[in-house]
Protein backbone atom coordinates (compact mmCIF):
# COMPACT_ATOMS: atom_id res chain seq x y z
CA UNK A 1 0.00 0.00 0.00
CA UNK A 2 2.72 2.21 0.92
CA UNK A 3 5.52 3.57 -1.36
CA UNK A 4 7.46 5.12 0.83
CA UNK A 5 7.80 4.59 4.84
CA UNK A 6 8.75 8.30 6.12
CA UNK A 7 6.02 9.57 4.41
CA UNK A 8 3.28 6.78 6.44
CA UNK A 9 1.09 8.27 9.08
CA UNK A 10 0.45 4.82 10.89
CA UNK A 11 2.65 1.94 10.25
CA UNK A 12 2.51 -1.25 12.64
CA UNK A 13 5.24 -4.48 12.36
CA UNK A 14 4.66 -7.82 13.58
CA UNK A 15 2.48 -5.87 16.14
CA UNK A 16 1.52 -8.64 19.09
CA UNK A 17 -0.67 -7.73 22.30
CA UNK A 18 -0.93 -10.86 25.24
CA UNK A 19 -2.94 -9.55 28.10
CA UNK A 20 -1.38 -11.51 31.31
CA UNK A 21 -0.43 -14.36 29.27
CA UNK A 22 -3.97 -15.57 29.22
CA UNK A 23 -5.36 -13.93 26.46
CA UNK A 24 -3.80 -13.47 22.69
CA UNK A 25 -5.83 -9.98 21.62
CA UNK A 26 -3.47 -8.96 18.62
CA UNK A 27 -1.27 -11.58 16.48
CA UNK A 28 1.08 -10.24 14.26
CA UNK A 29 -0.76 -7.42 12.98
CA UNK A 30 1.35 -5.39 9.85
CA UNK A 31 -0.23 -2.22 8.22
CA UNK A 32 1.03 0.85 7.03
CA UNK A 33 -1.21 3.60 6.45
CA UNK A 34 -0.85 6.45 4.49
CA UNK A 35 -1.68 10.43 4.19
CA UNK A 36 -5.48 10.87 3.05
CA UNK A 37 -6.48 7.37 3.47
CA UNK A 38 -9.89 6.25 5.10
CA UNK A 39 -9.60 3.02 6.59
CA UNK A 40 -12.44 1.56 8.09
CA UNK A 41 -11.64 -1.28 10.31
CA UNK A 42 -14.03 -4.55 10.66
CA UNK A 43 -14.07 -7.41 12.80
CA UNK A 44 -16.34 -9.19 14.88
CA UNK A 45 -16.55 -8.84 18.73
CA UNK A 46 -13.52 -9.26 20.41
CA UNK A 47 -11.55 -9.44 16.77
CA UNK A 48 -9.53 -7.25 18.29
CA UNK A 49 -10.11 -3.34 16.99
CA UNK A 50 -10.16 -1.68 19.93
CA UNK A 51 -6.70 -3.25 21.03
CA UNK A 52 -5.25 -2.36 17.78
CA UNK A 53 -6.49 1.30 18.21
CA UNK A 54 -4.95 1.31 22.01
CA UNK A 55 -1.80 0.06 20.68
CA UNK A 56 -1.55 3.16 17.69
CA UNK A 57 -2.71 5.61 20.69
CA UNK A 58 0.28 4.00 23.05
CA UNK A 59 -2.49 3.38 25.95
CA UNK A 60 -1.20 0.15 25.59
CA UNK A 61 2.08 -1.10 25.18
CA UNK A 62 2.88 -4.04 22.93
CA UNK A 63 4.12 -7.43 23.95
CA UNK A 64 5.42 -7.58 20.37
CA UNK A 65 6.48 -5.58 17.63
CA UNK A 66 6.05 -1.80 17.08
CA UNK A 67 3.86 1.04 16.08
CA UNK A 68 5.20 3.99 14.46
CA UNK A 69 3.12 7.27 14.06
CA UNK A 70 4.27 10.03 11.46
CA UNK A 71 7.36 7.96 11.42
CA UNK A 72 8.30 7.77 15.65
CA UNK A 73 7.88 5.00 17.92
CA UNK A 74 4.50 5.29 19.68
CA UNK A 75 4.60 4.31 23.56
CA UNK A 76 3.18 5.59 26.46
CA UNK A 77 4.88 8.76 27.06
CA UNK A 78 4.71 9.64 23.22
CA UNK A 79 3.04 12.78 24.15
CA UNK A 80 3.66 15.09 21.24
CA UNK A 81 3.08 11.92 18.87
CA UNK A 82 -0.14 11.84 20.45
CA UNK A 83 -1.15 15.67 19.66
CA UNK A 84 -1.12 14.57 16.48
CA UNK A 85 -3.88 12.32 16.59
CA UNK A 86 -7.73 12.84 17.45
CA UNK A 87 -9.46 10.34 18.88
CA UNK A 88 -13.05 8.99 19.94
CA UNK A 89 -13.55 5.94 22.00
CA UNK A 90 -16.05 3.81 21.93
CA UNK A 91 -19.07 5.59 24.29
CA UNK A 92 -17.37 8.73 25.35
CA UNK A 93 -17.59 9.19 28.65
CA UNK A 94 -17.34 13.01 30.32
CA UNK A 95 -17.10 14.13 33.56
CA UNK A 96 -20.87 14.95 34.54
CA UNK A 97 -19.97 18.00 36.39
CA UNK A 98 -18.57 19.88 33.27
CA UNK A 99 -20.26 22.22 30.65
CA UNK A 100 -18.61 21.53 27.21
CA UNK A 101 -16.43 24.83 27.37
CA UNK A 102 -14.61 23.48 30.74
CA UNK A 103 -14.20 20.03 29.39
CA UNK A 104 -12.79 21.21 25.86
CA UNK A 105 -10.87 24.14 27.69
CA UNK A 106 -9.47 21.32 29.96
CA UNK A 107 -9.20 19.01 26.89
CA UNK A 108 -7.21 21.62 24.75
CA UNK A 109 -4.50 21.99 28.22
CA UNK A 110 -3.58 18.40 27.73
CA UNK A 111 -2.81 19.16 24.16
CA UNK A 112 -0.60 22.37 25.73
CA UNK A 113 -2.44 24.71 23.10
CA UNK A 114 -1.80 28.24 24.68
CA UNK A 115 -5.00 30.58 25.70
CA UNK A 116 -4.98 33.02 22.60
CA UNK A 117 -5.53 29.15 20.41
CA UNK A 118 -7.69 27.74 22.47
CA UNK A 119 -10.11 29.45 23.46
CA UNK A 120 -11.20 30.70 19.91
CA UNK A 121 -10.90 27.24 18.55
CA UNK A 122 -13.35 25.98 21.06
CA UNK A 123 -15.52 28.42 20.69
CA UNK A 124 -15.42 27.71 16.44
CA UNK A 125 -16.19 23.94 17.23
CA UNK A 126 -19.25 24.12 19.99
CA UNK A 127 -20.67 26.53 17.02
CA UNK A 128 -19.75 24.06 14.30
CA UNK A 129 -21.11 20.85 16.18
CA UNK A 130 -24.54 22.75 17.21
CA UNK A 131 -23.72 22.92 21.04
CA UNK A 132 -24.22 26.61 21.10
CA UNK A 133 -27.13 26.65 22.95
CA UNK A 134 -26.33 24.13 25.87
CA UNK A 135 -22.66 25.21 25.96
CA UNK A 136 -22.95 26.69 29.79
CA UNK A 137 -24.95 23.05 30.93
CA UNK A 138 -23.59 20.28 32.50
CA UNK A 139 -22.95 17.83 30.45
CA UNK A 140 -24.58 14.99 32.48
CA UNK A 141 -27.83 16.09 30.64
CA UNK A 142 -26.74 15.32 27.17
CA UNK A 143 -28.34 13.08 24.84
CA UNK A 144 -26.28 10.86 22.66
CA UNK A 145 -26.37 13.07 19.90
CA UNK A 146 -24.95 15.48 21.54
CA UNK A 147 -22.20 13.74 23.48
CA UNK A 148 -21.10 12.41 20.44
CA UNK A 149 -21.51 16.04 18.84
CA UNK A 150 -19.04 16.99 21.96
CA UNK A 151 -16.94 13.50 21.20
CA UNK A 152 -16.45 14.71 17.98
CA UNK A 153 -15.38 18.29 18.68
CA UNK A 154 -12.88 17.12 21.79
CA UNK A 155 -10.90 14.76 18.86
CA UNK A 156 -10.83 17.96 16.68
CA UNK A 157 -9.60 20.48 19.42
CA UNK A 158 -6.03 19.48 18.74
CA UNK A 159 -6.26 19.96 14.64
CA UNK A 160 -4.78 16.77 14.37
CA UNK A 161 -3.17 15.31 11.38
CA UNK A 162 -4.74 11.58 12.19
CA UNK A 163 -8.31 10.59 13.69
CA UNK A 164 -9.10 7.67 15.17
CA UNK A 165 -12.91 7.09 16.28
CA UNK A 166 -14.18 3.92 17.42
CA UNK A 167 -17.39 2.88 16.76
CA UNK A 168 -18.94 6.83 15.98
CA UNK A 169 -22.05 5.76 14.78
CA UNK A 170 -22.43 3.93 17.90
CA UNK A 171 -26.13 4.33 19.62
CA UNK A 172 -26.76 7.73 17.23
CA UNK A 173 -30.12 8.14 16.05
CA UNK A 174 -30.77 7.83 12.23
CA UNK A 175 -30.19 11.73 11.52
CA UNK A 176 -27.40 11.69 14.24
CA UNK A 177 -25.98 9.13 12.09
CA UNK A 178 -26.01 10.25 8.42
CA UNK A 179 -24.23 13.80 10.09
CA UNK A 180 -21.39 11.78 11.40
CA UNK A 181 -21.20 10.24 8.02
CA UNK A 182 -21.29 13.54 6.03
CA UNK A 183 -18.52 14.89 8.59
CA UNK A 184 -16.19 11.86 8.36
CA UNK A 185 -16.54 12.57 4.33
CA UNK A 186 -15.62 16.37 4.77
CA UNK A 187 -12.64 15.75 7.22
CA UNK A 188 -11.29 12.88 4.67
CA UNK A 189 -10.68 15.60 2.66
CA UNK A 190 -7.93 16.82 4.80
CA UNK A 191 -7.11 14.22 7.16
CA UNK A 192 -6.44 10.70 7.67
CA UNK A 193 -8.74 8.77 9.15
CA UNK A 194 -9.02 4.85 11.02
CA UNK A 195 -12.71 4.42 11.57
CA UNK A 196 -13.84 1.24 13.60
CA UNK A 197 -17.45 -0.23 13.06
CA UNK A 198 -19.74 -2.71 13.32
CA UNK A 199 -21.92 -0.95 10.61
CA UNK A 200 -20.40 -2.32 7.41
CA UNK A 201 -22.42 -0.01 5.40
CA UNK A 202 -20.84 3.10 6.98
CA UNK A 203 -18.00 1.87 6.32
CA UNK A 204 -19.03 1.30 2.71
CA UNK A 205 -20.36 4.68 2.57
CA UNK A 206 -16.80 6.49 3.97
CA UNK A 207 -13.76 4.36 3.62
CA UNK A 208 -11.48 4.09 0.71
CA UNK A 209 -9.15 1.01 2.49
CA UNK A 210 -10.07 -1.62 4.49
CA UNK A 211 -8.52 -3.45 7.43
CA UNK A 212 -9.69 -6.96 8.50
CA UNK A 213 -9.13 -8.32 12.00
CA UNK A 214 -10.77 -12.21 12.81
CA UNK A 215 -9.77 -13.23 16.40
CA UNK A 216 -6.48 -10.94 16.40
CA UNK A 217 -5.67 -11.63 13.31
CA UNK A 218 -5.00 -9.27 10.15
CA UNK A 219 -7.08 -11.23 7.66
CA UNK A 220 -7.14 -8.56 5.04
CA UNK A 221 -5.35 -4.83 4.57
CA UNK A 222 -6.02 -3.12 1.48
CA UNK A 223 -8.38 -0.88 -0.55
CA UNK A 224 -12.24 -1.25 -0.48
CA UNK A 225 -13.00 -1.97 -3.69
CA UNK A 226 -10.23 -5.10 -3.97
CA UNK A 227 -12.43 -6.22 -0.71
CA UNK A 228 -15.48 -5.97 -2.27
CA UNK A 229 -13.83 -7.49 -5.45
CA UNK A 230 -13.27 -10.82 -3.72
CA UNK A 231 -16.87 -11.66 -2.85
CA UNK A 232 -18.86 -13.97 -5.25
CA UNK A 233 -21.22 -11.40 -7.55
CA UNK A 234 -23.11 -13.79 -8.58
CA UNK A 235 -26.62 -12.75 -7.66
CA UNK A 236 -28.92 -10.05 -8.90
CA UNK A 237 -32.27 -8.63 -8.56
CA UNK A 238 -33.76 -6.45 -12.05
CA UNK A 239 -37.03 -4.47 -11.61
CA UNK A 240 -39.23 -4.65 -15.02
CA UNK A 241 -41.26 -2.75 -16.66
CA UNK A 242 -43.69 -3.54 -19.33
CA UNK A 243 -46.60 -6.55 -20.05
CA UNK A 244 -46.47 -8.86 -17.53
CA UNK A 245 -47.27 -11.86 -20.71
CA UNK A 246 -43.83 -10.07 -21.47
CA UNK A 247 -41.72 -10.40 -18.84
CA UNK A 248 -42.70 -14.07 -17.99
CA UNK A 249 -42.02 -15.03 -21.56
CA UNK A 250 -38.62 -13.49 -21.19
CA UNK A 251 -37.86 -14.70 -17.56
CA UNK A 252 -38.82 -18.46 -19.10
CA UNK A 253 -36.18 -17.63 -22.39
CA UNK A 254 -33.61 -16.39 -19.47
CA UNK A 255 -34.08 -19.95 -17.78
CA UNK A 256 -33.47 -22.19 -20.22
CA UNK A 257 -29.98 -20.39 -20.50
CA UNK A 258 -27.51 -22.72 -18.35
CA UNK A 259 -25.30 -20.14 -17.34
CA UNK A 260 -27.81 -19.60 -14.79
CA UNK A 261 -28.53 -21.27 -11.04
CA UNK A 262 -31.67 -20.02 -10.20
CA UNK A 263 -34.14 -17.67 -12.18
CA UNK A 264 -37.35 -16.47 -9.92
CA UNK A 265 -39.78 -13.99 -11.14
CA UNK A 266 -42.57 -12.45 -8.82
CA UNK A 267 -44.52 -10.13 -10.20
CA UNK A 268 -42.17 -7.67 -12.18
CA UNK A 269 -39.04 -8.44 -9.77
CA UNK A 270 -36.65 -10.71 -11.59
CA UNK A 271 -34.14 -12.73 -9.47
CA UNK A 272 -31.11 -14.31 -11.06
CA UNK A 273 -28.44 -16.74 -9.41
CA UNK A 274 -25.65 -16.92 -11.94
CA UNK A 275 -23.36 -20.17 -11.59
CA UNK A 276 -19.84 -19.94 -10.41
CA UNK A 277 -17.39 -19.83 -13.20
CA UNK A 278 -19.63 -17.76 -15.65
CA UNK A 279 -18.34 -14.35 -16.28
CA UNK A 280 -21.68 -11.91 -14.95
CA UNK A 281 -21.17 -9.44 -17.51
CA UNK A 282 -21.67 -11.33 -20.60
CA UNK A 283 -24.41 -13.15 -19.10
CA UNK A 284 -25.99 -10.51 -17.73
CA UNK A 285 -25.72 -8.56 -21.61
CA UNK A 286 -27.40 -11.66 -23.15
CA UNK A 287 -30.58 -11.02 -20.24
CA UNK A 288 -30.77 -7.61 -21.40
CA UNK A 289 -30.77 -8.57 -24.83
CA UNK A 290 -33.53 -11.36 -24.19
CA UNK A 291 -35.34 -8.12 -21.87
CA UNK A 292 -35.15 -5.85 -25.61
CA UNK A 293 -36.42 -8.70 -27.53
CA UNK A 294 -39.46 -9.19 -25.57
CA UNK A 295 -39.91 -5.59 -25.12
CA UNK A 296 -39.70 -5.69 -21.40
CA UNK A 297 -37.99 -2.59 -19.81
CA UNK A 298 -35.48 -2.37 -17.43
CA UNK A 299 -36.12 -0.12 -13.94
CA UNK A 300 -33.11 -0.91 -12.20
CA UNK A 301 -30.16 -3.81 -11.40
CA UNK A 302 -28.47 -4.26 -8.42
CA UNK A 303 -26.10 -6.44 -6.46
CA UNK A 304 -28.33 -8.55 -4.01
CA UNK A 305 -26.64 -9.00 -0.45
CA UNK A 306 -24.67 -5.57 1.18
CA UNK A 307 -21.37 -6.02 -0.47
CA UNK A 308 -18.55 -4.88 1.53
CA UNK A 309 -20.76 -7.01 4.38
CA UNK A 310 -20.50 -10.07 2.10
CA UNK A 311 -17.00 -9.57 1.12
CA UNK A 312 -16.57 -9.65 5.16
CA UNK A 313 -18.17 -12.62 5.99
CA UNK A 314 -16.14 -14.34 3.16
CA UNK A 315 -13.00 -13.16 4.72
CA UNK A 316 -13.92 -14.19 8.12
CA UNK A 317 -15.13 -17.40 7.10
CA UNK A 318 -12.29 -18.38 5.02
CA UNK A 319 -10.11 -17.63 7.56
CA UNK A 320 -11.95 -19.95 9.98
CA UNK A 321 -11.78 -22.66 7.87
CA UNK A 322 -7.87 -22.38 6.91
CA UNK A 323 -6.87 -23.00 10.58
CA UNK A 324 -3.41 -25.49 10.56
CA UNK A 325 -2.80 -24.52 7.15
CA UNK A 326 -2.41 -20.77 7.96
CA UNK A 327 0.02 -21.29 10.48
CA UNK A 328 1.84 -23.54 8.48
CA UNK A 329 2.59 -21.17 5.59
CA UNK A 330 3.10 -18.04 7.75
CA UNK A 331 5.96 -20.93 9.25
CA UNK A 332 7.40 -21.37 5.96
CA UNK A 333 7.68 -17.55 4.96
CA UNK B 1 2.89 33.62 0.19
CA UNK B 2 2.93 30.14 1.17
CA UNK B 3 0.52 28.46 3.61
CA UNK B 4 3.99 27.95 5.96
CA UNK B 5 4.39 31.97 6.10
CA UNK B 6 0.85 32.31 7.06
CA UNK B 7 0.75 30.28 9.52
CA UNK B 8 3.62 30.01 11.73
CA UNK B 9 3.97 26.79 13.84
CA UNK B 10 1.92 26.55 17.01
CA UNK B 11 4.25 26.28 20.39
CA UNK B 12 2.92 24.13 23.01
CA UNK B 13 3.17 24.86 26.13
CA UNK B 14 5.02 21.69 28.17
CA UNK B 15 3.59 23.00 31.75
CA UNK B 16 -0.27 23.20 30.09
CA UNK B 17 -1.06 19.94 30.43
CA UNK B 18 0.46 19.18 33.87
CA UNK B 19 -1.34 22.22 35.07
CA UNK B 20 -4.86 21.12 33.39
CA UNK B 21 -4.19 17.98 35.08
CA UNK B 22 -3.33 19.01 38.67
CA UNK B 23 -6.27 22.06 38.56
CA UNK B 24 -8.31 19.60 37.35
CA UNK B 25 -7.92 17.09 40.37
CA UNK B 26 -7.92 19.81 42.73
CA UNK B 27 -11.54 20.79 41.75
CA UNK B 28 -12.75 16.86 41.68
CA UNK B 29 -11.20 16.40 44.61
CA UNK B 30 -12.80 19.23 46.33
CA UNK B 31 -15.98 17.94 44.98
CA UNK B 32 -15.78 14.49 46.21
CA UNK B 33 -17.31 13.36 49.19
CA UNK B 34 -14.55 11.45 50.69
CA UNK B 35 -12.68 14.59 51.27
CA UNK B 36 -15.70 16.48 52.16
CA UNK B 37 -16.63 14.12 54.77
CA UNK B 38 -12.82 14.00 55.79
CA UNK B 39 -12.88 17.93 56.34
CA UNK B 40 -16.30 18.11 57.77
CA UNK B 41 -15.75 15.14 60.08
CA UNK B 42 -12.41 16.68 60.97
CA UNK B 43 -13.89 20.23 61.78
CA UNK B 44 -17.31 19.01 63.62
CA UNK B 45 -15.03 16.69 65.89
CA UNK B 46 -12.13 18.86 66.30
CA UNK B 47 -14.19 22.25 67.42
CA UNK B 48 -16.42 20.07 69.19
CA UNK B 49 -14.26 18.79 70.87
CA UNK B 50 -12.88 22.46 71.53
CA UNK B 51 -15.95 23.89 72.66
CA UNK B 52 -16.34 21.18 75.01
CA UNK B 53 -13.09 21.38 76.80
CA UNK B 54 -14.06 25.74 76.61
CA UNK B 55 -17.27 24.54 78.65
CA UNK B 56 -15.41 22.91 81.42
CA UNK B 57 -12.82 25.97 81.31
CA UNK B 58 -15.87 28.86 81.03
CA UNK B 59 -18.70 26.50 83.61
CA UNK B 60 -16.90 24.74 85.64
CA UNK B 61 -13.85 26.60 86.27
CA UNK B 62 -11.69 23.36 85.73
CA UNK B 63 -8.28 24.74 83.89
CA UNK B 64 -8.15 23.61 80.52
CA UNK B 65 -4.86 23.81 79.24
CA UNK B 66 -4.19 24.30 75.28
CA UNK B 67 -1.01 22.58 74.79
CA UNK B 68 -2.65 19.51 76.23
CA UNK B 69 -5.39 19.72 73.84
CA UNK B 70 -2.83 20.92 70.28
CA UNK B 71 -1.03 17.67 71.84
CA UNK B 72 -4.65 15.46 71.58
CA UNK B 73 -5.45 17.42 68.03
CA UNK B 74 -1.71 16.42 66.70
CA UNK B 75 -1.70 12.78 68.17
CA UNK B 76 -5.72 12.25 66.57
CA UNK B 77 -4.19 13.48 63.18
CA UNK B 78 -1.82 11.12 62.86
CA UNK B 79 -3.69 8.15 63.60
CA UNK B 80 -7.17 9.22 62.08
CA UNK B 81 -6.06 11.64 59.57
CA UNK B 82 -3.12 8.89 57.97
CA UNK B 83 -6.66 6.18 57.64
CA UNK B 84 -8.84 9.17 55.69
CA UNK B 85 -5.62 9.85 53.62
CA UNK B 86 -5.56 6.30 52.75
CA UNK B 87 -9.29 6.68 51.80
CA UNK B 88 -8.33 9.42 50.03
CA UNK B 89 -5.29 8.61 47.68
CA UNK B 90 -5.75 4.98 47.27
CA UNK B 91 -8.68 5.64 44.22
CA UNK B 92 -6.23 8.33 42.61
CA UNK B 93 -5.37 6.45 39.44
CA UNK B 94 -6.73 3.28 39.73
CA UNK B 95 -10.85 4.51 40.35
CA UNK B 96 -10.37 6.24 36.53
CA UNK B 97 -9.36 3.09 34.92
CA UNK B 98 -11.17 3.33 31.93
CA UNK B 99 -12.39 6.69 31.57
CA UNK B 100 -9.24 7.83 32.22
CA UNK B 101 -7.44 5.91 29.24
CA UNK B 102 -9.73 7.39 27.23
CA UNK B 103 -10.55 10.71 27.63
CA UNK B 104 -7.13 12.26 29.06
CA UNK B 105 -3.98 9.42 28.23
CA UNK B 106 -5.07 9.39 24.90
CA UNK B 107 -4.89 13.43 24.32
CA UNK B 108 -1.08 15.32 24.36
CA UNK B 109 -0.11 14.30 27.72
CA UNK B 110 2.75 12.34 28.76
CA UNK B 111 2.08 9.51 31.87
CA UNK B 112 4.86 11.13 33.82
CA UNK B 113 3.16 14.41 34.02
CA UNK B 114 0.22 12.90 34.44
CA UNK B 115 1.06 10.87 37.65
CA UNK B 116 3.04 13.66 38.89
CA UNK B 117 0.32 15.83 38.42
CA UNK B 118 -2.39 13.85 40.26
CA UNK B 119 0.71 13.15 43.15
CA UNK B 120 0.78 16.55 43.53
CA UNK B 121 -2.75 17.69 44.20
CA UNK B 122 -3.42 15.13 46.48
CA UNK B 123 -0.63 16.13 48.34
CA UNK B 124 -1.89 20.07 47.82
CA UNK B 125 -4.98 19.07 49.14
CA UNK B 126 -4.43 16.60 52.22
CA UNK B 127 -1.76 19.22 53.51
CA UNK B 128 -3.78 22.18 52.77
CA UNK B 129 -6.67 21.03 54.06
CA UNK B 130 -4.72 19.74 57.44
CA UNK B 131 -3.22 23.08 57.76
CA UNK B 132 -6.18 24.56 57.48
CA UNK B 133 -7.88 22.41 60.21
CA UNK B 134 -5.32 22.35 62.62
CA UNK B 135 -4.44 25.91 62.17
CA UNK B 136 -8.03 26.86 62.99
CA UNK B 137 -7.80 24.85 65.84
CA UNK B 138 -4.97 25.95 67.04
CA UNK B 139 -5.86 29.96 66.51
CA UNK B 140 -9.35 28.80 68.68
CA UNK B 141 -7.47 27.05 71.71
CA UNK B 142 -5.11 29.88 72.18
CA UNK B 143 -8.14 32.16 72.57
CA UNK B 144 -10.63 30.02 74.36
CA UNK B 145 -8.25 27.80 76.72
CA UNK B 146 -5.61 28.79 79.19
CA UNK B 147 -2.56 29.37 76.77
CA UNK B 148 0.56 27.35 77.67
CA UNK B 149 1.73 26.08 74.68
CA UNK B 150 4.77 27.20 72.24
CA UNK B 151 3.73 28.37 68.98
CA UNK B 152 6.73 27.59 67.30
CA UNK B 153 6.26 23.74 68.65
CA UNK B 154 3.18 23.58 67.36
CA UNK B 155 4.48 24.72 63.90
CA UNK B 156 6.98 22.00 64.09
CA UNK B 157 4.25 19.68 65.28
CA UNK B 158 2.35 20.55 62.20
CA UNK B 159 5.12 20.33 60.37
CA UNK B 160 6.05 16.65 61.70
CA UNK B 161 2.01 15.73 60.93
CA UNK B 162 2.23 17.10 57.61
CA UNK B 163 5.07 14.99 56.91
CA UNK B 164 3.99 11.75 57.77
CA UNK B 165 0.73 12.62 55.90
CA UNK B 166 2.65 13.25 52.71
CA UNK B 167 4.23 10.15 53.24
CA UNK B 168 0.84 8.18 53.45
CA UNK B 169 -0.79 10.25 50.68
CA UNK B 170 2.59 8.91 48.13
CA UNK B 171 2.58 5.98 49.38
CA UNK B 172 -1.62 5.96 48.78
CA UNK B 173 -1.00 7.19 45.21
CA UNK B 174 1.88 4.87 44.08
CA UNK B 175 -0.33 2.19 45.72
CA UNK B 176 -3.13 3.51 43.30
CA UNK B 177 -0.94 2.46 40.38
CA UNK B 178 -0.27 -0.70 41.48
CA UNK B 179 -3.58 -1.72 42.43
CA UNK B 180 -6.56 -2.40 39.76
CA UNK B 181 -9.21 -1.80 42.41
CA UNK B 182 -9.49 1.06 45.00
CA UNK B 183 -10.47 -1.07 47.77
CA UNK B 184 -7.60 -3.50 47.16
CA UNK B 185 -5.64 -0.55 47.46
CA UNK B 186 -7.17 0.42 50.56
CA UNK B 187 -6.44 -3.15 52.12
CA UNK B 188 -3.53 -3.00 51.36
CA UNK B 189 -2.09 -0.26 52.41
CA UNK B 190 -4.17 -0.48 55.42
CA UNK B 191 -2.04 -3.53 56.31
CA UNK B 192 0.87 -2.11 55.42
CA UNK B 193 0.84 0.79 57.68
CA UNK B 194 -0.61 -0.50 60.46
CA UNK B 195 1.39 -3.63 60.17
CA UNK B 196 4.21 -1.39 59.81
CA UNK B 197 3.56 0.66 62.14
CA UNK B 198 2.98 -1.93 65.15
CA UNK B 199 6.41 -3.93 64.32
CA UNK B 200 7.99 -0.74 64.94
CA UNK B 201 6.30 -0.21 68.25
CA UNK B 202 6.65 -3.92 69.37
CA UNK B 203 10.22 -3.44 68.59
CA UNK B 204 10.46 -0.14 69.40
CA UNK B 205 12.91 0.99 67.54
CA UNK B 206 12.86 3.51 63.99
CA UNK B 207 12.04 7.40 63.80
CA UNK B 208 8.43 6.23 62.74
CA UNK B 209 7.82 4.49 65.61
CA UNK B 210 3.85 5.27 66.13
CA UNK B 211 4.24 5.45 70.08
CA UNK B 212 7.66 7.41 70.04
CA UNK B 213 5.71 9.85 67.68
CA UNK B 214 3.07 9.99 69.92
CA UNK B 215 4.53 10.93 72.98
CA UNK B 216 6.91 13.29 70.53
CA UNK B 217 3.74 15.33 70.13
CA UNK B 218 3.18 16.04 74.06
CA UNK B 219 7.31 17.64 73.82
CA UNK B 220 6.78 19.46 70.69
CA UNK B 221 3.71 21.59 72.01
CA UNK B 222 5.43 22.46 75.05
CA UNK B 223 8.35 23.61 72.99
CA UNK B 224 10.69 20.87 75.07
CA UNK B 225 12.12 19.52 71.23
CA UNK B 226 15.68 19.51 69.58
CA UNK B 227 14.80 20.62 66.06
CA UNK B 228 17.88 18.07 64.49
CA UNK B 229 15.97 14.88 65.25
CA UNK B 230 12.68 16.80 63.84
CA UNK B 231 14.21 17.25 60.69
CA UNK B 232 15.56 13.93 60.18
CA UNK B 233 12.22 12.53 60.70
CA UNK B 234 10.96 15.07 58.34
CA UNK B 235 13.83 13.97 55.72
CA UNK B 236 12.80 10.42 56.17
CA UNK B 237 9.80 10.58 55.54
CA UNK B 238 10.53 12.87 52.38
CA UNK B 239 12.73 10.05 51.60
CA UNK B 240 9.95 7.68 51.48
CA UNK B 241 7.51 9.40 49.67
CA UNK B 242 9.85 9.99 46.38
CA UNK B 243 10.68 6.50 46.82
CA UNK B 244 6.87 5.33 46.67
CA UNK B 245 5.98 7.98 43.77
CA UNK B 246 9.04 7.04 41.91
CA UNK B 247 7.86 3.84 42.28
CA UNK B 248 4.81 4.42 41.33
CA UNK B 249 5.95 6.67 38.46
CA UNK B 250 7.89 3.69 36.75
CA UNK B 251 5.36 1.61 36.84
CA UNK B 252 2.23 3.67 35.94
CA UNK B 253 4.73 4.64 33.05
CA UNK B 254 5.05 1.20 31.57
CA UNK B 255 1.82 -0.11 31.77
CA UNK B 256 -1.45 -0.96 29.90
CA UNK B 257 -4.26 1.59 31.03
Amino acid sequence: MADSASNLVVETHKLTKIYQNRQIALNDVTLSIEPGCVLGLLGPNGAGKTTLLRLILGLHRPTAGWVKVCGKKMGPNAAALRRKIGYIPTNPQFPPGMTPIVYLDFMAKLFGLPAQVRKPRLASLIRAVGLLEVSGDPIAGFSNGMTARLAVATSLINEPELLIWDEPTHGLDPEARRSMLELIKNLSKDKTLIVSSHNLSDIDEVCNHAAVLSRGHLIYFGSLQDLKGRMRRNHYELDLEGDQKAITKAASVIKSLPEFKMVNIRQRRLELRLNEDVSNSSVLANVFMTLADNKVNLVSIRSVGQQTEQAFLDLVEKEESRGFARAYAASEE
Amino acid sequence: MDAAATHPPLRHSLLLPYWAVLQMDVWQTLRSWVFRVWVLAGALLGFGYLLHRAAIHYQAGILQSSAAFMTEVLQFSLLIGSTLVILLTAGTISSERGILADSVLSRGISRYEYFLAKWHSRLLTTLASYWFLAGGLLLASCFLLQFDLSIVGCLVGFVVVSAVLAMVTSLGVAMSTLCNSTVLAVAVLWMVLYGTGLGLALLGFGQLNPLRLHRLMALLVQGQYELGPQLELVGWCALISVAAAMVGLLHFARRDV
